[in-house]
C-alpha cells in the first residue's frame, strides 16, 4: 500500500463517500503527520482520546505498538481491511511515511443488562437469560462450564448483515460427526443477511415443510449447558436472545429445567402431565366433533342428554362450531402477545369472560364447546416449548375434519398418521422420535427417572463418552 | 439401495406381533365354532404351536443366508428365472393379503359404525395411512408399531376383562366330543391367524439380536404373545355364547363388549373397535412393505425404489377394493388366500431351504 497518509485519505474518502459519519481527523504530533479513520455513530470517543491520542502525545517518537494500550490492537497492509474494520466499530490509525495500517479497538459497546427469562419460566432454578450481544452470552456460558472441553467455533453468515454465529460443543462427548453435518450445513448459507433463530432454523432443518420444530429454542444459559452435557450442540448468534439447540428429538419439548430441581416423582408426573397435554390438545376438539356428530353412544347417557340440551339451541354444526371456537382461541391468544403488557390482562377478561358467555347466551356454541376449547387452549399452553405448543394446536384442525367424517375413527386415523410421521422424521441424521421401549429409552422421556439413575448420556448424540455421573449416592456404603 | 438400518430384538418382537394380529381376532372364535365347536382353544393353541414350527423353519432356512433378505437369496437357491418368479408371487402374495385384509376390516366397521359411509372412502383412507407407514424403512416400521404396541394390549385388557361376568366354563366341556378331527380342521383353519411372522423372511439379515438363539426365542416370545392373545380370545367367547349362537354371531368379541358398560364410556365395542384400526393397520402396512421390497429385489440391482411400489400397490389395491364389496365374495376369497399363505409361508420356504441343503450337501460331496 501507499505510504503516504493523503494516498490513504483519498481511499477511504471514496469508500466514504456522502457518509455524514466518516471522520479523518488529521493529528500533527512531534511532526509526523496522522490521520485518524473512525465512524464517529460507533467509537468510544473518551477511549479514543484517553488511549490513542494521549500516549502518542505524550511519546509521539516511539513505535506505535509501544505506545498505545489497547488489547484489541492489530496491524494492517490491506486498505480494503481497514475499511472494513472502520465498519464494524474500529479506529484506523495511519502515521505518514509508514505503508501499513493499525486497527484499535475502541468502539462504543451498547448492550442491555443480563434480566430474567421471559419466555421460559420456572420456579426453581437460574434465573438468567441470554441478551443480544453475542460477546455476553458466550460469557454466560464460559461461566458455566470453565473447561477447555468447551468448544466455540465462531462463523461470520450473511453479506452484508456479517453476522457472528457462534457453535459450541463440549468435545470430550458431542459426536464430532454430528459437528461435521452441522459445520457443513452453516458453511452453505449465503445469505445477504441472517437472523437467528427463524433464518438458521429454516436453512438447516432436514424436513423442509415438518410442522413440528426440530431444533429447540432457548434462551436459558443453563438449559443449554444441560443439552451440551448431552453431547448437543448450541448455535448462539450475535442479535438474537434465543440460543438454537440440536440435534433434539421429539422428547425434548416435553423437558423442563424445573423437573430437575424437583422431586423425580412430581417431575415425572409433570412430564406425563405435558404429554397428555401433547395428546389432549390435537384430540379434544375432534373428540367433541366425534361424540356430538358421530358416536355419541359412547358416552353415558346421561352425559350425552347434557350435551345435546346443550346443542339443542345451537344452529350451527358442531364442525363448523369447534372450527370456530378454535379460531376464536387462536385470534385472543395472538391479539394477548401484541398487545401492550397493561392492555393483555383486559383482552383476557373482554375475550375470556365475556365473549364466552355471551357466546353460549346467545347459543352461537354450546356451553360444553366453550369448555373444551378453554381446556384445548391451556392444555397447549403447558408445552413447553412455544414453537411446540402452537404447532399442536395447529395439528387440532385437521383432526377436527377428520373426525367430521369418520368419527372417533378418524381421530385414530390422525393419530396414525402423525405417529407414522414422527416416526419417519430424523433430525441431523438421529430419530426424530422414537418410542420409549426400553429401560434406558424412557429414563429422561417419558418419566425423569431420579439424578443417581440418570448415569447415561443419551446414546444419540454422544456415542463415545456417554458416563455422566460415576458412583452416585457412594457415600452410603 | 438395499440398505437397511438393523433392528433390535425387542423391535423384532413388536412388529412381529403386530403383523400377527390381524382381523382374526374378531372373527376366530366365530370360524372356529364352526369347525372345532368348544374345542377352538385348542385348535388355536395347536395352531400356535405348529405356527412355531413354522417360524423354526424360517429361522433355518434364514440362518443359511445370514447376510442377505429372502427375497435376495431365492435367486441363488432356485436359480434366476425361478427365483425372478418366486419374488413376484410373494409381492402378489403380499399386495393380495394386504387387500384382503382391509377389504374384512372396512367390512367390519361399515356393518359396526359406518352405516352410512361409503365403502371406498375408509378403504382409501385406511390404504393412504398404511401405504405412508409402509413406505419408511424396517426400522422406522418397527418404531411405528412400538407405538401402536400400547392399543393391543388395551385391546387385550377389554377382551380379558369382559371375561368377568357371565362365564361358562361348562361351556368348553365336553373336551374332544368328536374325537381329533374337527380339532384338526380347526388347526388349519386358525393357522392363518398366525401369519405374519413371515416378515422374518425379510427382516432376518436385519436384526441385531446378539446370536442366533437370541433372534429365535425373540420370534419364539413373539409368537407366545400371539398365543396367548388368540387362546384368551377363544376362552372368553366360547365360554360367553353357547356353540349355536357362536356360529350364528360372526364377531363375538364385539357383541360382549357391547354388552359392557362402565361409568365413563357407554359403548367398549366402539372403542374397541376403533383402537383395533391400529392393530390391523400394523398388519396391513407390513404386507405392503414386504410387497413392495418383493418387486424391488425382482431385479438384483433392484428395480425401481419400494416408496414407487409401494403407491403402485396401493393404487391397484384402491381399484380391487370396487370388486370386494359383498361380504360372501370376500369370505370366499379369504379361504383361498388361507391356502395361497400355507403355500407362501409353509409349502415355499420348505421347498428352498430343502433345495439348498441337496445343493451344499452336493457341493460338500464333490
Amino acid at each position: 500500500m501507499n505510504p503516504s497518509v493523503a494516498a490513504s485519505e483519498q481511499f477511504f474518502y471514496e469508500q466514504f463517500s456522502g457518509q455524514s459519519d466518516f471522520q479523518s481527523k488529521k493529528l500533527l504530533i512531534g511532526g509526523i503527520e496522522y490521520r485518524l479513520f473512525y465512524l464517529n455513530t460507533l467509537i468510544d470517543s473518551s477511549h479514543v482520546q484517553e488511549f490513542i491520542l494521549k500516549p502518542l502525545l505524550s511519546k509521539p517518537l516511539n513505535d506505535v505498538r509501544e505506545v498505545i494500550s489497547i488489547l484489541d490492537y492489530e496491524e494492517t497492509d490491506h486498505v480494503e481491511e481497514a475499511v472494513q474494520a472502520v465498519v464494524c466499530g474500529k479506529t484506523v490509525l495511519h502515521r505518514d511515511g509508514e505503508s501499513k495500517l493499525y486497527l484499535l479497538g475502541a468502539d462504543l459497546k451498547k448492550e442491555r443488562t443480563i434480566n430474567i427469562p421471559s419466555n421460559e419460566r420456572i420456579l426453581r432454578g437460574a434465573n438468567e437469560a441470554f441478551i443480544e450481544n453475542l460477546d455476553t452470552n458466550l460469557n454466560l456460558m464460559r461461566k458455566l462450564i470453565p473447561s477447555t472441553e468447551l468448544v466455540v467455533k465462531t462463523y461470520t453468515i450473511g453479506r452484508l448483515s456479517k453476522t457472528k454465529v457462534a457453535v459450541m460443543y463440549i468435545k470430550s462427548v458431542a459426536d464430532p460427526s454430528l459437528f461435521e453435518e452441522l459445520d457443513r450445513r452453516l458453511l452453505s448459507i449465503d445469505s445477504d443477511y441472517t437472523e437467528s433463530p427463524g433464518f438458521i432454523d429454516e436453512l438447516i432443518r432436514d424436513k423442509k415443510f415438518s410442522l413440528f420444530p426440530q431444533l429447540l429454542i432457548t434462551e436459558r444459559p443453563d438449559r443449554a449447558r444441560a443439552y451440551l452435557m448431552e453431547g448437543k450442540m448450541v448455535i448462539a448468534t450475535s442479535g438474537s436472545p434465543d440460543a438454537i439447540i440440536l440435534p433434539v428429538t421429539f422428547w425434548s419439548f416435553f423437558q423442563s429445567p424445573d423437573d430437575y430441581h424437583i422431586s423425580w416423582l412430581l417431575g415425572t408426573f409433570f412430564r406425563l402431565l405435558r404429554l397428555a397435554c401433547f395428546l389432549l390438545t390435537i384430540g379434544l376438539p375432534a373428540f367433541y366433533v366425534s361424540v356430538s356428530s358421530f358416536n355419541p353412544q359412547l358416552l353415558p347417557i346421561n352425559f350425552v342428554n347434557t350435551l345435546q340440551s346443550s346443542l339443542k339451541y345451537v344452529t350451527f354444526p358442531p364442525l363448523i362450531e369447534t372450527i370456530a371456537m378454535m379460531l376464536l382461541l387462536e385470534i385472543l391468544r395472538e391479539a394477548t402477545i401484541r398487545l401492550a403488557s397493561p392492555a393483555g390482562q383486559t383482552i383476557g377478561v373482554v375475550g375470556g369472560i365475556v365473549i364466552g358467555t355471551v357466546i353460549v347466551q346467545s347459543n352461537l356454541a354450546s356451553n360444553t364447546m366453550v369448555i373444551v376449547a378453554a381446556l384445548t387452549g391451556l392444555a397447549s399452553f403447558i408445552i413447553p416449548s412455544y414453537e411446540m405448543s402452537s404447532a399442536v394446536r395447529l395439528l387440532g384442525y385437521p383432526a377436527i375434519l377428520l373426525s367430521s367424517v369418520f368419527g372417533l375413527l378418524g381421530l385414530a386415523f390422525f393419530f396414525m398418521i402423525i405417529f407414522i410421521y414422527l416416526c419417519q422424521m430424523s433430525t441431523m441424521g438421529q430419530p426424530y422420535f422414537s418410542p420409549p421401549f426400553s429401560l434406558s429409552g424412557i429414563r429422561d422421556t417419558l418419566i425423569r427417572s431420579p439424578i443417581w439413575n440418570l448415569k447415561k448420556r443419551p446414546a444419540g448424540t454422544s456415542p463415545y463418552n456417554q458416563t455422566r455421573l460415576r458412583h452416585p449416592r457412594s457415600w452410603k456404603r | 439401495m438395499m440398505r437397511e438400518e438393523s433392528i433390535n430384538g425387542r423391535q423384532l418382537i413388536t412388529l412381529t406381533v403386530m403383523a400377527q394380529l390381524g382381523t382374526e381376532v374378531l372373527s376366530l372364535p366365530h370360524v372356529g365354532a364352526e369347525n372345532a365347536r368348544q374345542d377352538t382353544w385348542l385348535a388355536v393353541l395347536i395352531s400356535g404351536v405348529a405356527a412355531q414350527i413354522g417360524i423354526l423353519l424360517i429361522w433355518w432356512l434364514g440362518s443359511r443366508y445370514p447376510n442377505r433378505n429372502f427375497y435376495a437369496y431365492t435367486r441363488e437357491v432356485v436359480g434366476r428365472p425361478i427365483g425372478f418368479v418366486l419374488n413376484l408371487l410373494y409381492g402378489c402374495y403380499y399386495s393380495f393379503s394386504g387387500l384382503l385384509i382391509t377389504a374384512l376390516y372396512t367390512d367390519i366397521l361399515k356393518r359396526w359404525m359406518f352405516l352410512l359411509t361409503p365403502r371406498w372412502l375408509i378403504f382409501l383412507m385406511l390404504m393412504i395411512i398404511c401405504g405412508y407407514a409402509a413406505t419408511s424403512s424396517l426400522k422406522r416400521m418397527a418404531f411405528i408399531s412400538q407405538s401402536f404396541i400400547i392399543f393391543p394390549v388395551i385391546c387385550f385388557l377389554l377382551i380379558a376383562f369382559s371375561g368377568i361376568y357371565g362365564l361358562d366354563a361348562r361351556n368348553l366341556l365336553p373336551v374332544l366330543s368328536h374325537g381329533w378331527a374337527p380339532v384338526i380342521k380347526g388347526v388349519y383353519v386358525a393357522y392363518s391367524a398366525y401369519i405374519g411372522y413371515d416378515l422374518l423372511l425379510y427382516a432376518y439379515p436385519y436384526v441385531q439380536a446378539g446370536s442366533k438363539k437370541k433372534l429365535l426365542i425373540a420370534m419364539s416370545v413373539a409368537n407366545a404373545l400371539t398365543i396367548v392373545f388368540y387362546v384368551t380370545v377363544c376362552l372368553v367367547c366360547t365360554t360367553m355364547f353357547g356353540q349355536k349362537q357362536l356360529i350364528i354371531v360372526p364377531e363375538p368379541i364385539v357383541f360382549i363388549l357391547k354388552n359392557y358398560r362402565i361409568q365413563v364410556l357407554q359403548s367398549l365395542d366402539i372403542l374397541f373397535l376403533v383402537f383395533y384400526v391400529f392393530v390391523v393397520s400394523a398388519t396391513i402396512y407390513v404386507y405392503f412393505f414386504l410387497a413392495s421390497k418383493a418387486f424391488v429385489h425382482l431385479r438384483t440391482s433392484g428395480l425401481g425404489n419400494s416408496y414407487h411400489w409401494v403407491w403402485a400397490i396401493v393404487t391397484i389395491c384402491f381399484a380391487a377394493s370396487f370388486f370386494l364389496t359383498k361380504r360372501n365374495d370376500i369370505l370366499r376369497i379369504a379361504a383361498f388366500q388361507d391356502q395361497l399363505s400355507i403355500l407362501a409361508v409353509v409349502a415355499f420356504p420348505l421347498l428352498l431351504l430343502l433345495i439348498s441343503g441337496i445343493r451344499s450337501a452336493g457341493r460338500h460331496r464333490v
